[in-house]
């Protein structure tokens, strides 16, 4: 049987992204899903470059932005995947890990609002740039939802299981990456004395 | 086309449409794709190497070379503006930073900083346009130079020294000063103040005589600079930035820094035999010791 098309994948987890997500949830689609994450993460990076030029600076300009984006968008899914993957093993859950991808890279579909949110901010000063807030914060809370109900489909699992997972990955990924600035610290440090 | 396309297309159309106006009413596209103001802080003494004593010599030929290039190898580029902060320096440093400022190819306009006296000054006048707030200091139109002569402290040593030399002159920095190396000093002096002058009128388009009535090293605030012609507008970096814009012709400017890249932190351990050097010096000789060398340096070495 053939997965979702790119079209059905998109519209699909904004409007009923429980059967999406379980569609997705057996690893065929991957390749279509990343595909779809390069793309939000493209668009949420010159979003971001739009709304605030100073931090695209930083990196070189919108494009390295939204490049920069694209490969932080997959290292992160890799990271949250092969965390939360591991989480769900201990817990006792079992799933498909490239069903899993595509769930969580799909997850971000609506992000691309950050678009029009983004306009807001440009054109309609403070009180757009605290729509463009608000909207963005809306936009992650919406995100968090479909990677929970990602975690729960593919797992097969109950909601609160999933939320269980979700929580414990983001506790341990932030964990890893205070380790991870702890060694570069540690090894730094003897440099400059 | 099914329903799915339907939806999908209406979300690209919003999202691509949201992205296309936001750039329109954002900022001109230069400026979106990066900064087209450059922005180049200069701060500290004027000198040729950065390992000179004139007040930390932060300020280089070499650095400001490398920072005019890489504003004029960025197309988006259209102007740039010099940050300064100095109180001078070397004599031919200052000619040469000056130079590649007059020769660079696009709008540049400085912004003084809280001082910009003497060298500072120099290289300020070959841009388009100085931007100085009205508490900054400025003016110092003069040249300063020190002759030490160390017969005193040879004999403090019980160190006979005797020099010789080979043409008439040779010797004036080695011997106590006579009125005629006095006056050769003097004139040589004079010579480099008629340069720092004429390079004020002509990078001021001021009058001569107007600027040799105001060139007696002393100190000017921004707004009596102003007054004088040696400053265009009162303000502080924005103002600069506008008009380094207006130059330009840049309807929405955006500045963006431009710097050179970090210098490896093993790379500056080749200042370490330096360091070492004056604890040395400091803890064998005393402080004397260090103040002496400073001194030395800086020994018949004309500064503006």
């Amino acid at each position: 049987m053939m997965g979702p098309g790119f079209a059905e994948m998109v519209v699909g987890i904004l409007t009923r992204p429980r059967d999406m997500l379980r569609q997705v949830g057996d690893g065929r689609s991957l390749g279509p899903a990343l595909i779809v994450l390069a793309m939000v993460a493209a668009i949420t990076g010159w979003s971001s470059a739009v709304a605030a030029p100073h931090n695209a600076d930083l990196v070189g300009g919108p494009a390295p932005l939204a490049l920069a984006t694209i490969a932080g968008g997959g290292f992160l899914l890799l990271v949250q995947a092969g965390i939360g993957y591991g989480v769900a093993r201990l817990l006792g859950s079992r799933g498909n890990f490239r069903g899993l991808l595509s769930g969580l890279a799909l997850a971000n579909v609506p992000s691309v609002f950050q678009a029009p949110f983004a306009l807001l901010g440009v054109t309609l000063g403070p009180a757009g740039m605290a729509l463009n807030a608000l909207g963005t914060a809306a936009l992650s809370i919406w995100v968090i939802v479909l990677s929970v109900l990602a975690l729960r489909e593919t797992f097969v699992t109950s909601t609160g299981r999933a939320v269980l997972i979700y929580f414990l990955s983001l506790i341990l990924v932030l964990f890893l990456a205070l380790a991870v600035l702890a060694l570069v610290v540690g090894l730094l440090l003897p440099a400059f004395f | 086309m099914n329903r799915n396309r339907w939806l999908l297309l209406a979300i690209g159309v919003l999202v691509i449409g949201s992205l296309i106006l936001s750039a329109v009413f954002a900022r001109d596209w230069r400026a979106l794709v990066r900064g087209n103001i450059g922005v180049i802080t200069l701060t500290g003494g004027i000198a040729e190497g950065p390992a000179a004593v004139l007040g930390g010599a932060g300020i280089t030929p070499a650095a400001v070379r490398r920072l005019l290039a890489l504003a004029e190898a960025d197309p988006r580029i259209a102007a740039v503006v010099l940050r300064i902060e100095s109180p001078g320096g070397s004599v031919a440093a200052s000619q040469e930073i000056g130079g590649l400022i007059r020769d660079f190819p696009r709008p540049v306009v400085v912004s003084m900083a809280d001082g910009v006296a003497s060298g500072g000054l120099y290289i300020s006048v070959f841009a388009d346009r100085i931007v100085a707030q009205p508490g900054t200091i400025t003016g110092s139109i003069g040249v300063i130079m020190s002759h030490i002569y160390l017969g005193g402290l040879y004999e403090r040593l019980g160190i006979q020294a005797e020099v010789l030399t080979a043409g008439e002159h040779k010797g004036v920095g080695m011997e106590p000063l006579t009125p005629e190396s006095r006056q050769i000093l003097q004139e040589f002096l004079d010579d480099l103040h008629r340069q720092f002058i004429q390079a004020v009128a002509e990078g001021r388009r001021l009058d001569l005589e107007r600027v040799r009535a105001i060139a007696t090293g002393e100190l000017f605030t921004g707004q009596q600079a102003q007054a004088l012609g040696l400053v265009d507008r009162l303000g502080g970096l924005d103002l600069a930035i506008e008009e380094a814009a207006e130059l330009a012709g840049v309807a929405y400017p955006e500045p963006v820094d431009i710097t050179l890249p970090a210098v490896p932190w093993w790379q500056t351990l080749g200042h370490f035999p330096s360091l070492l050097l004056d604890r040395v010096s400091v803890a064998l000789l005393g402080k004397d010791a260090l103040l002496l060398r400073q001194q030395l340096e800086l020994h018949l070495l004309p500064r503006w």
